[in-house]
């Protein structure tokens, strides 16, 4: 069977300065296929470089060796003008400190995400079906101040999700909840899988999630394997 | 507790820094006030002392007695000297004020000389004045004393018949029409027979120029008194019958050391030296009386450019103050929580401020004495020279000042804490809800209501106009609300403009709402929503300019003003009346003058451009249908060298002044009326007015009276203004007019004979006239009177309330520019920072850096330069309201000039220019912070 990767890493590495000459390696050879349609999970205690990853991943950060393809195309050779294309319009973020922008309301942070990835469908109609499918049809018009940790983490799912993205990225999206809200926005997270076909890459620590995953891995000390 | 005040001041050095920016800026403002208070005040002072000198041509601080001695044998003037030289120490141990100069005229009186050229008799007084020689010049002649030595034969011969030589004044030699060698009978007693004494005039004395004030009184005023050497007065009065010796003791003192702060105790001084004998009189209780009714004046009008410039900085602190205790709100929540009352926390809080306030004003000190020499230092609006001002000197008052300045200093910084600390961490989330919502000023409508207040204070000013310009003009004091009202005015414009501008950004935003790009949407709700956050320094940045525009146009309006008056009042660059000989001559029963006029061509190689005799009298009666106006003046020129010589402008008549002066010259007995006059008498061109002059020996006495047709109204013309003051009966002053009448030179002088004129000259642009002045001087001509077109510019620009103006419009917009910047600066800072997360996301979310930057952009487009903007519209409304008005404080007298409102661009470039370099490098900061952004650790610091 040939299997459908959104994106695959060959042999990643990733190193940072440390004072004048040193070096710090946090990525030592990362080999990594993910799957479309799924939700990978990336384990790992602090500092073990799941972060590192990710942002290699999201073309936030550049690999210091190895090749990194997306769809197919080789990030790892790209400019910093075509990675924010790519962010742009085939990635979505979900960050682990929600960061609504304080002054829009839910709708307009939702608006906002369209905006930005120049959605061409209807914004409104896009904006309110996908509230709805967080469960936040009626805190629409609500600033960010006015709503929970958990409603807020909500609608920064829906911005994420919103312009329908090949990939949502996910860094520790649970980190700041209680666990029942954990548990809500991962079961969101399997939902929009279902409904919208998107791949979901996060990581986590916390083990109580593990089980929702499709495919875990476990990152200790810069090094990658799978989990189950 | 005090490691813990120094690790949160070292927490936020960024913040902390802009408190201690404010408290130095607060510090150093108020430090001015006394400093530059005292300086001004003393300035005035000193003014007043050199406006006396100008006005009565004598030494302006003189205490002198007049009194007599009876005279008992063997009295001697060294006597009568040594005791007025008592006399002089104890005035001067009693006014403790240095003693410059002392002149005693020692005189005997009643007796009747008759010259020997038979000529009428007249009553003469005999006289010595010890050092007179050191400080006079032989105009003619030789000393009383050379006499015998040097005399000529005349005079030996008439020494040698018993004669005393004597010398006199010119303006004697004028009235007795006197030569030297001419020999005078001397009559101690005018009503009897006694036995006579025979004088010879040897000289003839006037004052030596730089030595002027030796004489109390000029020595015109001698003009019937012969002056002897002191061995002859000594044997001429043990001869004469009179019983007493006149003198006059004259103690200058040293005007220049009379501190302002000290006019008050000179003046009960001089009131108990005067009061204990009433033949005392001194010359200058007047000055400081006059000092005493203006000096509130000075300090109202520092008061009023003081006031808002501390509202902004305390505003300031308050501002920054509060944006410290937001970031610190947990901070105090956990104090609390840990069981800390509510007046710790204040007190820690007071404790913390007390320290920075303290360091403030130890900088602050120095820094107000740098700022008021700076302010001293201009001669316009941003304008700093290298002047002398060691006038303005450090004052105890300061530390006065500068602990004020503390005490308020730790008033603002810490009020915030106390409306925080109030407030539970329910309350505080509640409030931040709201905190979006409407500021309490635009809820409330501070800004109608400030304007309507404003508005309503600006017609009311208008109104009395009038009335307050008679105020002034009789020394009272000025009314400080006329100042803080273009303030208040500038704020309230200021808060109207933010409301107004919220406004347009919502229709924009709400007109392409579905169009705007992810920075132009992103940035326009950061406007609308963060309006309560920036509006602060909107405001600030928005009066700031709008202030600095309007101090600079007033300043402009004021220093022009003054400058055009004066070059008016003068007519031309340079104006010198030499002193002309008369003689008179008896024909019949008639004396008959003459004056000889000097050689015009000797004025030929000064370097003048142009030179015109102008004869001007202004004594001159005019007779208008059967009604006699009298003292007017009457100016006799040569048309044609006066147009190239006097300075006019050209839109101050109906037509160019040329016109009329054309118009003079085609008609010999012709001239040129005032309006006033015109309008009195319904003149126009063609009727006849008849003039009439007085004979210079009489002045009660009209020796010509001729016609003139009129064949010209003018408004304005070089060196005349119609009205002038003058104190009534009643002590209050009253508005008067004069008269113009302009005639042609020849007319003139062949009706009247040849009078003294005074020569007008234009000089080459940028040349001294001082130096023209002193080319004057080495001739030998003996000047009568100069005027100094530059140095009149110069002294009037130089006035103390000139002086405070420019020099506090000038550090006032300087420091308002200064902490609209830091304020600017610090506002953006950490809105970067607090946006940094969100920027790192914007990135993540494929934001490109670009766009980010347009989002700034856009919105300090729409807010920071639509504040620039509006603070240049309300500057210049505010200059078009308010200019006339508060120039009218400065120069209340009415004049042939209306006062101009003056709008250079060069002061708009000039604003442009530093609001253009402060804003650039703070945004050359703010691109600094946003392009060393980290994505990935904008988002990690977002986690943290």
């Amino acid at each position: 069977m040939i299997m459908d990767y959104i994106l695959e890493t060959k042999n990643v590495r990733k190193s940072f300065p440390i004072g004048n000459r040193d070096t710090i390696e946090v990525l030592k050879g990362i080999n990594l296929q993910v799957e479309r349609g799924k939700l990978t999970i990336l384990k790992g205690r602090s500092g073990s470089g799941k972060t590192t990853l990710l942002n290699i991943l999201s073309a936030l950060e550049m690999p210091t060796e190895g090749q990194y393809l997306f769809e197919g195309e080789d990030v790892s050779a790209k400019s910093m003008a075509e990675c924010e294309k790519i962010r742009r319009y085939k990635m979505g973020f979900v960050f682990q400190s929600v960061a609504l922008v304080p002054i829009l309301s839910a709708y307009e942070n939702v608006e906002f995400g369209l905006k930005l990835a120049e959605y061409k469908g209807d914004k409104d109609k896009r904006i309110k079906e996908i509230l709805g499918i967080v469960g936040l049809s009626k805190r629409m018009d609500h600033m960010p101040a006015q709503m929970s940790g958990g409603e807020q983490q909500r609608v920064a799912i829906a911005r994420a999700v919103a312009h329908k993205p090949s990939i949502i990225f996910a860094d520790e999206p649970t980190g700041a909840l209680d666990t029942d809200s954990g548990i809500t926005v991962m079961k969101l997270f399997k939902d929009i899988i279902e409904k919208e076909g998107i791949t979901i890459v996060m990581t986590t620590h916390d083990p109580n999630l593990m089980q929702l995953g499709d495919v875990v891995y476990e990152m200790e000390d810069g090094e990658l394997s799978k989990n189950g | 507790m005090f490691r813990f005040i120094k690790n949160k001041i070292k927490n936020k050095k960024l913040l902390n820094f802009s408190l201690l920016t404010g408290v130095v800026l607060l510090t150093a403002f108020l430090c001015i006030y006394p400093m530059f208070r005292e300086g001004s005040l003393n300035k005035l002072l000193r003014s007043m002392f050199v406006e006396h000198i100008g006005n009565e041509e004598e030494y302006p601080a003189v205490l002198s007695k007049n009194d007599s001695v009876v005279k008992v044998d063997g009295t001697e003037v060294a006597d009568i000297i040594s005791m007025l030289n008592s006399d002089k120490d104890k005035w001067g141990s009693q006014i403790s004020i240095p003693i410059v100069q002392n002149q005693k005229v020692i005189t005997s009186k009643g007796g009747a000389a008759e010259t020997s050229f038979g000529e009428k008799t007249r009553l003469v007084l005999l006289g010595y004045i010890p050092d007179m020689y050191e400080y006079s010049d032989l105009v003619f002649g030789i000393s009383a004393e050379e006499a015998y030595e040097n005399g000529d034969e005349t005079i030996k011969q008439a020494i040698g018949k018993g004669a005393y030589p004597c010398v006199i004044s010119q303006k004697c030699m004028d009235s007795f029409n006197l030569v030297i060698g001419e020999e005078l009978e001397y009559k101690p007693n005018a009503y009897d027979d006694s036995e006579t004494v025979k004088f010879i005039v040897t000289g003839i004395i006037e004052e030596k120029t730089e030595d002027k004030f030796f004489y109390h009184k000029p020595l015109s005023d001698y003009y019937d008194t012969l002056f002897l050497s002191e061995k002859d007065f000594n044997s001429v009065i043990k001869s004469s019958p009179a019983k007493t010796i006149e003198y006059t003791n004259s103690v200058m003192i040293d005007y220049s050391v009379i501190e302002a702060s000290d006019a008050n105790a000179v003046s009960g001084r001089l009131k108990t030296i005067t009061e204990a004998d009433e033949k005392i009189e001194c010359n200058f209780s007047a000055t400081l009386d006059s000092y005493c009714e203006q000096e509130s004046a000075v300090s109202v009008i520092l008061i009023a450019f003081e006031l808002p410039i501390v509202s902004l900085l305390l505003l300031f602190l308050y501002m920054i103050s509060s944006r410290i205790l937001e970031m610190e709100t947990t901070e105090i929540a956990m104090l609390k929580s840990r069981g800390i009352k509510r007046a710790k926390i204040i007190k820690l809080y007071v404790m913390q401020s007390s320290l920075i306030a303290f360091a403030g004003c130890i900088i602050g000190l120095p820094a107000g004495f740098g700022m008021c020499k700076l302010a001293a230092s201009t001669d316009a609006f941003l304008s700093f020279t290298m002047k002398d001002i060691s006038i303005y000197k450090p004052t105890p008052m300061m530390l006065v000042f500068a602990l004020g300045a503390f005490a308020l200093s730790v008033l603002f910084m810490t009020l915030p804490v106390v409306v925080i600390s109030k407030l539970t961490i329910t309350e505080r989330k509640t409030l931040r809800l709201t905190a979006n919502s409407k500021p309490v000023w635009e809820k409330v409508f501070l800004d109608i209501i400030l304007l309507g207040i404003s508005g309503y204070l600006l017609f009311n000013y208008y109104r009395q106009q009038d009335v307050m310009a008679a105020d002034i003009i009789s020394g009272g004091a000025i009314d400080p609300v006329i100042f803080i009202d273009s303030s208040l005015f500038i704020l309230a414009c200021g808060l109207l403009v933010l409301r107004l501008s919220g406004y347009l950004v919502r229709l924009i935003y709400k007109i392409g709402k579905k169009r705007w790009k992810p920075a132009s949407y992103i940035a326009f709700l950061q406007i609308i929503r963060g309006a309560k956050k920036q509006g602060f320094i909107l405001v600030f940045l928005i009066m700031t300019i709008a202030m600095g525009i309007f101090n600079s146009n007033l300043a402009r309006t004021v220093n022009e003003n003054v400058e055009n008056r004066t070059t008016y009042n003068d007519g031309a660059d340079l104006r010198i009346e030499e002193r002309w000989k008369m003689t008179v001559k008896k024909v019949d029963s008639d004396y008959i003058w003459s004056y000889k006029e000097p050689d015009f061509e000797r004025f030929s190689d000064l370097g003048a451009v142009s030179k015109t005799r102008v004869i001007i009298d202004e004594n001159t009666d005019i007779l208008v249908n059967k009604k006699v106006e009298k003292g007017n003046t009457l100016m006799a020129i040569n048309t044609k060298e006066f147009g190239e010589t006097a300075i006019l402008s050209g839109e101050l008549n109906d037509r160019h002044w040329f016109e009329y002066l054309n118009a003079l010259a085609k008609v010999p007995a012709g001239c040129l009326v005032s309006r006033n006059l015109a309008t009195k008498y319904e003149l126009k061109e063609g009727d006849k007015i008849t003039y009439s002059r007085y004979t210079p020996l009489d002045k009660k006495v009209t020796y010509i009276s001729a016609e003139l047709v009129v064949c010209g109204v003018v408004d304005a013309f070089p060196g005349f203004e119609s009205t002038y003051y003058e104190l009534s009966e009643g002590g209050s002053l009253e508005e008067k007019q004069r008269f113009l009448v302009v005639a042609n030179y020849t007319n003139i002088v062949n009706k009247c004979h040849q009078t003294p004129y005074s020569v007008w000259m234009k000089l080459p642009p940028q040349a001294d006239a001082s130096k023209v002045i002193d080319a004057i001087n080495q001739k030998g001509l003996i000047l009568k009177d100069t005027i100094n077109l530059s140095e009149d510019i110069k002294n009037k620009q130089d006035s103390a309330m000139i002086q405070i103006t420019n020099g506090m419009f000038s550090v006032g917009f300087v420091i308002s520019l200064l902490i609209c910047a830091v304020g600017f600066l610090i506002y953006w800072i950490l809105t970067i920072r607090e946006r940094e997360l969100f920027y790192g996301i914007y990135r993540a979310m494929g934001m490109s850096m670009r766009e980010i930057v347009k989002m700034l952009m856009t919105e300090q487009i729409f807010s920071s330069f639509l504040a620039v903007l509006s603070g240049f519209g309300v500057g210049m409304l505010t200059t078009v309201l308010f200019t006339k008005l508060l120039a009218t404080v400065y120069l209340p007298q009415k004049h042939n000039l209306p006062i101009e409102m003056v709008i250079k661009g060069s002061d708009a470039v000039k604003i442009v220019a530093i609001i253009c370099v402060t804003f650039l490098l703070c945004f050359v900061v703010m691109r600094r912070i946003i392009r060393n952004m980290n994505i990935a650790k904008a988002l990690k610091m977002g986690e943290d």
